[in-house]
């Protein structure tokens, strides 16, 4: 499903190139669920940007579903990602204007889904996730598990074959964070969903198949 | 502490010196605007008031059928002077042409303005001379204006004593020069030629005089005194006049003056709210001085919106140091004065800034608007500086307190925890504010298309004769006018000259007015004194009957030609006859209806005497367009023969006409000023808070991306706001636009209508312009990558 060749990163200070990533290659089938672990700074978010196609990679090729990232415009790509890729954030990144009904909405109206049918998503999510209740609250309303939850619940309401997800137990109680890497677990086994974590817990590590380690900027070599 | 606060205050506006900057800038073109209006108010406010004794100074005025008028008869002057409250009384009048040949060794200069008096002047008008002696004076002297006499002598130079001839009235000595920009006063003159006129004629109204009275007296008492004395004084005139008697006029001329009504007016509310015709040029300016102060006002009211819109939306971003500071131990009072010493720090500053813009500004204002302003840098605008201190306070006021109310309430709890991302607090007055600034902006949009439009309206509209094929040259010799007809016949033959005639008045002059009787009642009409054929030199169409011709002996004295409104308001066809004075006159042509006057005004009944009742000051000549340029070099070179001391002084009617809406032409400056002003606080408006918002609202559009929004969807949500408020600011902008027009076109006779145009243009204009800077601002976070604004911290 994807597949890195030599993917590289870097910032320029001044003179300098500074690598983020460099030599980074991989090949993630689907129905994989795969860590992304590593010490801080060595590059595993930029690694799940450029996967999520939200950066560009200063060099290297990247196949995604067969088809080379590296040469699609801006607009190919929001096409591309838009309806195979799920985020969840570290940070929930809900939009805190909107109701839990309209943040679950939001990314329907951009895939153009039918007024009828974008309802319908919606209340199989909600119901789901047991958050009917919840559907017309705001975010600031939720506890930090609950934000998550939606968040998760807005990554997959559009269906996607891919999730990516950055330390999203990361601001969670223990027991809360359980909860949502047992969801993971399901999604990906049930729903055949290839999800790709960035997480710095062993525990969490261990819900999926694969643990790739980035260090300095270079995957380790799998065990 | 002062000092700490002064370094807070710096650093602010150092780290945010973006939106300061945009803040400093609206304020300090409001401020200009608002210190050139004040500067103004006082300029007009200052008239007569230079004289110690200012309210002691009178005008002689009369009622005449229900209207004032500024003159009186010649003689009336000795009665004044011999009233118990005179202190002294001096007769004035304008020289009856519009130029004057001012002769100074070989240098000739045609002047205007030019003013005759007795030997009081200067007892009455206490000016503080520039040079000369106050007093009486002498037969033959004249008195200068500055500018005068910069113009004949250079400046610097005393010209006392000097001799100058003052066209043909032969030699004057100089003997004062007044400074009229440091003395101003509504009697405009550029010479006062002293001039003795002895007269009888107690039935012209020509002069105006101006009496000195005693300290605390009341003139007014005497007003009874002034009717009785003229009642008296014209009958016994009237009496003496055989001619006069024998036509059996006198009881009618008894019934006249019971009705007469003399009163003492005083000077000092002239020059700004007289509106009386005939009035000096130049006054009446009271309206234009209230209303520029009401729309500076408006303007600094604008920019105080500006900026308190900007500050509040700014408020969050200080939200922490808010926090921290109660924490530490501030009370809401120290910051509430902290932030309102800022502001006035930005205050003081665009203050500073307006007062230079507004010196550097001074020349140009003066040129375009024909004022005389003198800057800051003149000791008269100190009383302003108290106005001045005031206005600065009370927009410091204005513009933050609400702000420091906003940024001194955040409560540490809510600001120190975690992820304050800002709250909403002001939107609400920060939209109504906006809706404001649209509001008068698209007002003046609205407003100044429609101005154009009328302005252009008057100068293209059809003037009811061929104005540009009528040339006009002011007659100055009095010989031209003893012995015309050679003269006539001279012009005539010039190839490319179609018609020549004369006239006592052209375009924009006050014409006299004239009584007839018409079945025992009086009618009263506006008058010119034309030569024959004046309808064949001004290309006019006869609607009935014909014009003097020079071939009926009766024209001379029974004959009578009327305009079509003369005709429509009294009702007479040629043919018919109306009295005059002691004669009788036959109609014997109407003219179709054109303007004599001033373009906004309708056109009066208006008659034209053959060669009686005033002077006359023009030739007309009617020219063929083919040829021009020879036929004037022909005629210029016959003039030199037929007044060899006076240089040809022409003017075509058209470029002459042109002249007349200088007023309006100044008006549509001002107003295109204000509006540009206008325009550029609401714009600056829209990119602060549009910058503001795109900033704010970078990690919501981030979120959007991620979740598949692209570029144009972004950039629609980030417009959609404040397209909103664009349409409803219009909205209310509308009527209110129309209605103001719709009375303000109301005062010309001849108008534009309202039309649609200027509201689709201003609806258009704003719309426009807003899209197109919130776009601008909104780019950067659109076309970014969303992940850089959602890193964790």
């Amino acid at each position: 499903m994807i597949q890195l060749k030599n993917i590289e990163r870097y910032f320029t200070n001044g003179n300098v190139k500074n690598y983020i990533l460099r030599y980074v290659t991989a090949d993630i089938k689907p129905g994989d669920f795969v860590s992304i672990m590593g010490p801080s700074g060595a590059g595993k978010s930029t690694l799940l940007n450029i996967i999520g196609m939200l950066e560009e990679p200063t060099a290297g090729e990247y196949y995604f579903m067969e088809t080379p990232v590296h040469n699609l415009s801006e607009k190919q790509r929001i096409a591309l990602y838009r309806t195979h890729i799920g985020f969840v954030f570290q940070a929930y990144h809900l939009l805190d204007d909107l109701t839990i009904y309209e943040n679950l909405e939001t990314p329907l109206m951009y895939q153009n889904v039918k007024g009828s049918e974008r309802k319908a998503r919606v209340a199989e999510i909600l119901d789901r996730f047991n958050m009917v209740a919840k559907k017309d609250l705001f975010p600031a309303q939720l506890s930090g598990g609950q934000q998550q939850l939606v968040g998760i619940a807005r990554a997959i309401i559009a269906r996607p074959q891919l999730i990516l997800a950055d330390e999203p137990t990361g601001n969670l109680q223990s027991k809360q964070a359980e909860e949502i890497m047992q969801l993971f677990q399901k999604l990906n086994k049930e729903e055949k969903v290839t999800i790709i974590q960035v997480t710095h817990s062993e525990k969490n590590a261990e819900y999926g198949n694969r643990i790739l380690h980035l260090v300095d900027g270079e995957f380790l070599d799998e065990k | 502490m002062l000092r700490t606060q002064i370094k807070m205050a710096w650093r602010n506006f150092w780290k945010n010196r973006r939106y300061t900057l945009l803040n400093i800038t609206g304020l300090s073109i409001a401020l200009t605007l608002f210190l050139l209006t004040l500067l103004y108010r006082n300029n007009e406010g200052r008239y007569e008031h230079w004289d110690p004794g200012h309210e002691n100074v009178y005008r002689i005025i009369h009622d005449e059928s229900g209207d004032f008028y500024p003159q009186t008869p010649r003689p009336f002057g000795t009665v004044v002077r011999a009233l118990p409250v005179t202190q002294a009384a001096t007769t004035v009048s304008e020289y009856w042409r519009a130029q004057l040949l001012i002769t100074v060794g070989n240098r000739q200069f045609y002047q205007n303005n030019v003013v005759f008096s007795d030997s009081a002047f200067l007892k009455v008008f206490q000016y503080p001379l520039m040079y000369g002696s106050p007093g009486l004076l002498d037969p033959h002297t004249v008195i200068l204006s500055r500018s005068l006499s910069e113009t004949l002598f250079g400046p610097g130079i005393d010209p006392t004593g000097k001799m100058i001839t003052m066209g043909e009235f032969g030699l004057y000595k100089v003997a004062a020069v007044i400074d009229r920009d440091k003395y101003p006063s509504h009697l405009s003159f550029s010479c006062i030629i002293r001039r003795a006129y002895p007269s009888r004629d107690w039935t012209s109204s020509n002069v105006y005089i101006y009496v000195r009275c005693k300290p605390h007296t009341k003139p007014e008492t005497y007003n009874g005194e002034l009717d009785k004395v003229y009642r008296d004084m014209a009958v016994d005139a009237a009496m003496s006049d055989t001619a006069y008697v024998a036509s059996g006029q006198v009881a009618k001329l008894r019934e006249d003056v019971a009705q007469s009504d003399f009163r003492f007016a005083p000077v000092d509310p002239i020059h700004l709210d007289s509106q009386l015709k005939f009035e000096w040029p130049g006054n009446g300016t009271g309206r234009y001085v209230r209303l520029l102060f009401l729309v500076s006002l408006l303007i600094l009211v604008m920019a105080s919106i500006n900026f308190t819109n900007l500050s509040v939306a700014y408020a969050t971003r200080r939200a922490k140091e808010t926090g921290l500071r109660k924490v530490i131990g501030a009370l809401r009072i120290g910051l509430v004065g902290q932030f309102l010493a800022e502001t006035l720090f930005q205050c003081l500053l665009a203050f500073g800034i307006a007062l230079v813009l507004a010196e550097l500004l001074l020349p140009v204002i003066n040129a375009n608007l024909g004022l005389g302003l003198s800057g800051w840098t003149n000791l008269e605008a100190l009383p302003l500086v108290g106005e001045v201190a005031l206005s600065i306070l009370v927009t410091t006021l204005l513009a933050g307190f609400y702000p420091a109310l906003v940024m001194s309430g955040y409560l540490p709890a809510v600001v120190l925890k975690g992820n304050f991302s800002g709250g909403s607090k002001g939107v609400r007055t920060r939209r109504i504010l906006l809706v404001i600034q649209f509001t008068c902006a698209s007002f003046f949009i609205s407003g100044i298309v429609i101005i154009t439009r009328q302005i252009s309206f008057l100068k293209h509209m059809d003037l009811g004769f061929q104005a540009g094929q009528v040339m006009s040259i002011e007659i100055h010799d009095d010989k031209t006018n003893t012995n015309f007809p050679p003269i006539r016949q001279r012009l005539s033959s010039i190839p490319g000259v179609q018609a020549v005639s004369r006239t006592s008045e052209i375009q924009g002059e006050s014409t006299g007015t004239m009584d007839y009787q018409q079945n025992g009642k009086d009618i009263i009409s506006d008058f010119l004194a034309v030569d024959q054929d004046y309808c064949a030199a001004m290309g006019l169409k006869l609607v009935d009957g014909r014009e003097y011709d020079g071939t009926h002996p009766s024209d001379t004295l029974h004959s009578l030609l009327v305009n079509e409104a003369f005709a429509r308001k009294y009702g007479v066809k040629v043919g018919q006859t109306i009295g005059h004075g002691v004669r009788q006159v036959t109609i014997i042509g109407i003219v179709r209806d054109f303007h004599i006057g001033n373009p906004e005004d309708p056109i009066e009944p208006l008659s034209f005497e053959l060669l009686r009742g005033n002077p006359e000051d023009y030739i007309l000549l009617r020219v063929q367009p083919a040829g021009i340029a020879s036929t004037l070099r022909n005629i210029q070179a016959a003039w030199s023969d037929i007044e060899p001391a006076y240089p040809i002084r022409y003017s075509f009617l058209d470029e002459h006409f042109a002249t007349l809406l200088k007023a309006q032409e100044q008006f549509t400056f001002l107003f295109s000023v204000l509006t540009s002003l206008a325009l550029a606080l609401a714009f600056m408006g829209v990119i602060a808070l549009a910058a503001y918002t795109a900033e704010r609202k970078t990690k919501e559009m981030s979120i959007r991306k991620v979740l598949g929004a692209s570029v144009g969807q972004i950039l629609v949500l980030m417009n959609q706001d404040f397209i909103r408020w664009v349409l409803l600011a219009n909205l209310l902008a509308i009527p209110l636009s129309i209605w103001l027009m719709e009375r303000w076109l109301q005062g010309f006779a001849f108008r534009v209508q309202l039309g649609f145009m200027a509201y689709v243009l201003s609806f258009l204009g704003c719309l426009g312009a807003t899209v197109l800077i919130v776009t601008l601002q909104s780019l950067k976070v659109s076309l970014s990558s969303p992940v850089k604004a959602l890193k964790y911290e």
